[in-house]
């Protein structure tokens, strides 16, 4: 409570509200025609506040919670991870290819009676990535992204509920882009035969001859790590009211 | 609140003046008795009842018991968010005692309300008397004084409403869809709603019903 100081008196302190007396008036003295000129009041002062929730939303690559690459600033925000020409090499591997595992920290934090939850969208186009099978998932810690993880395919998550909460405490969650690049290869044979029959003049009926040959080729796919173009997990949140209206 | 302190001096400076003029009218004060004229007590007070009640309001929201506060005991112990509403109110009595005494309860701000977050709350107020006739919904940081008009509440009046309270009621809305979304760091600096100081004067007045 901050009341205000009082002018004559204060009592009950710590309320919203607290008394204070003043004269306003002290024309004691009465007049010729015998009127008191006093006025008095009596007052009661204080104030009151309500705190306001908050909500937080980031992504990044694993940090400790509040320091991740980016935070959003607004509600419904979408936020862009960015990989690709950081692990090409490692997914293009040697000649019988690699793999690769990404994983992406969100933070996250909606006080009072919102709920948040978000949405995960790849882009992943062209490249080494393009060229490999990928799988999003949601493991249960940084550590647990690995390409052998067996964590949950999914694209959304809901951290908070509309059940109403004072905290402060960040709820982080991770995801994890796993990658196989496995070069195309193939081979190719090819067989041809050639068959003619002999002109020789003055001897009819010579028989046909035939010749054949093959040949083979080894077909396989050429990617460069170093051109490998940047991909994308998208993250769009929102906060709802309980009963799901915003 | 009794004029206890007062008194003395002012009792002193009446029959002085009663002396000299020989006829002092007090519209205040406590009994005391002098020689001539006899100067007739008056009693103008403000009394809390109660503590300051928070209650969520909230449409959407099953209602459910009264909002605590901080140890401050003037913040409430919530976070409001958009679609959230609340009322904040506290009664009061007003004591008028003595003939010839009316007054009339002024709500006014002695520091302007912060209503933060900007444009995501809206703050007005309602003084209800006693026999329940209650003011035109006011911006919270707007006077409004009760009752209006040429109307004055009497010492008649406040005996016959008794031991029935005044109240202020001030209601929050925050309206809108969007969360305030804020960096980490500033989770622990979050705004808080202020109301202002609010006073809540119980004045006498020499003007309207009852005086010529």
């Amino acid at each position: 409570m901050t009341a205000g100081a009082p002018v004559a008196a204060r009592r009950r302190p710590h309320r919203w509200l607290v008394a204070v007396v003043v004269l306003l008036a002290a024309g004691l003295v009465g007049t010729a025609t015998g009127g008191t000129l006093a006025l008095w009041r009596d007052e009661l002062r204080g104030t009151a506040g309500m705190p306001v929730g908050v909500a937080v939303f980031g992504i990044g690559a694993p940090a400790a919670p509040g320091s991740l690459a980016q935070y959003a600033t607004a509600d419904g925000q979408t936020l862009t991870f960015t990989f690709g020409p950081a692990q090409a090499a490692a997914l293009h591997g040697g000649t019988t290819g690699g793999a690769v595992a990404v994983p992406v920290q969100v933070d996250s934090l909606a006080q009072g009676r919102r709920g948040l939850s978000y949405t995960v969208t790849p882009s992943i186009s062209g490249g080494i990535f393009g060229a490999s099978r990928w799988q999003l998932y949601k493991v249960p810690s940084a550590a647990a992204c690995t390409t052998s993880t067996t964590g949950t395919v999914a694209t959304t998550s809901v951290p908070w509920s509309t059940a109403y909460t004072s905290t402060t405490a960040l709820v982080s969650e991770y995801w994890c882009l796993v990658a196989r690049f496995v070069p195309v290869t193939g081979t190719h044979t090819n067989t041809a035969t050639v068959t003619g029959t002999p002109v020789v003049p003055g001897l009819a009926g010579q028989a046909p001859l035939t010749s054949a040959d093959t040949w083979s080729a080894t077909a396989r796919q050429t990617l460069d790590p170093a051109a490998e173009p940047t991909h994308r997990l998208t993250f769009t949140f929102a906060t709802s009211r309980p009963g799901g209206g915003r | 609140m009794r004029v206890r302190h007062a008194l003395s001096l002012a009792a002193s400076a009446l029959v002085v003046a009663g002396a000299a003029t020989g006829l002092t009218y007090a519209s205040w004060g406590q009994s005391a008795a002098v020689a001539m004229p006899v100067i007739r007590p008056g009693t103008l007070d403000l009394q809390l009842v109660g503590t300051p009640t928070w209650t969520e309001t909230s449409g959407d929201v099953t209602p459910g018991p009264t909002l605590g506060t901080r140890p401050d005991r003037v913040t409430a112990n919530h976070l409001a968010t958009p679609g959230d509403s609340f009322t904040l109110r506290q009664q009061f009595r007003t004591v008028l005692e003595g003939e010839n005494v009316a007054a009339r309860v002024t709500v006014r701000w002695d520091a302007p309300p912060d209503l933060a977050p900007a444009d995501g709350v809206t703050a007005t107020y309602v003084v209800t008397m006693p026999d329940g006739t209650a003011s035109a919904p006011a911006a919270v940081g707007v006077p409004v004084t009760v009752p209006g008009g040429t109307d004055n509440v009497t010492a008649a009046e406040a005996a016959a409403w008794g031991t029935a309270p005044w109240s202020v009621t001030v209601t929050l809305r925050y309206p809108g869809t969007a969360a305030l979304v804020v960096a980490p760091t500033a989770v622990a600096s979050a705004p808080v709603t202020g109301l202002g100081t609010v006073v809540v004067e119980l004045a006498q007045v020499r003007d309207g019903d009852g005086f010529p």
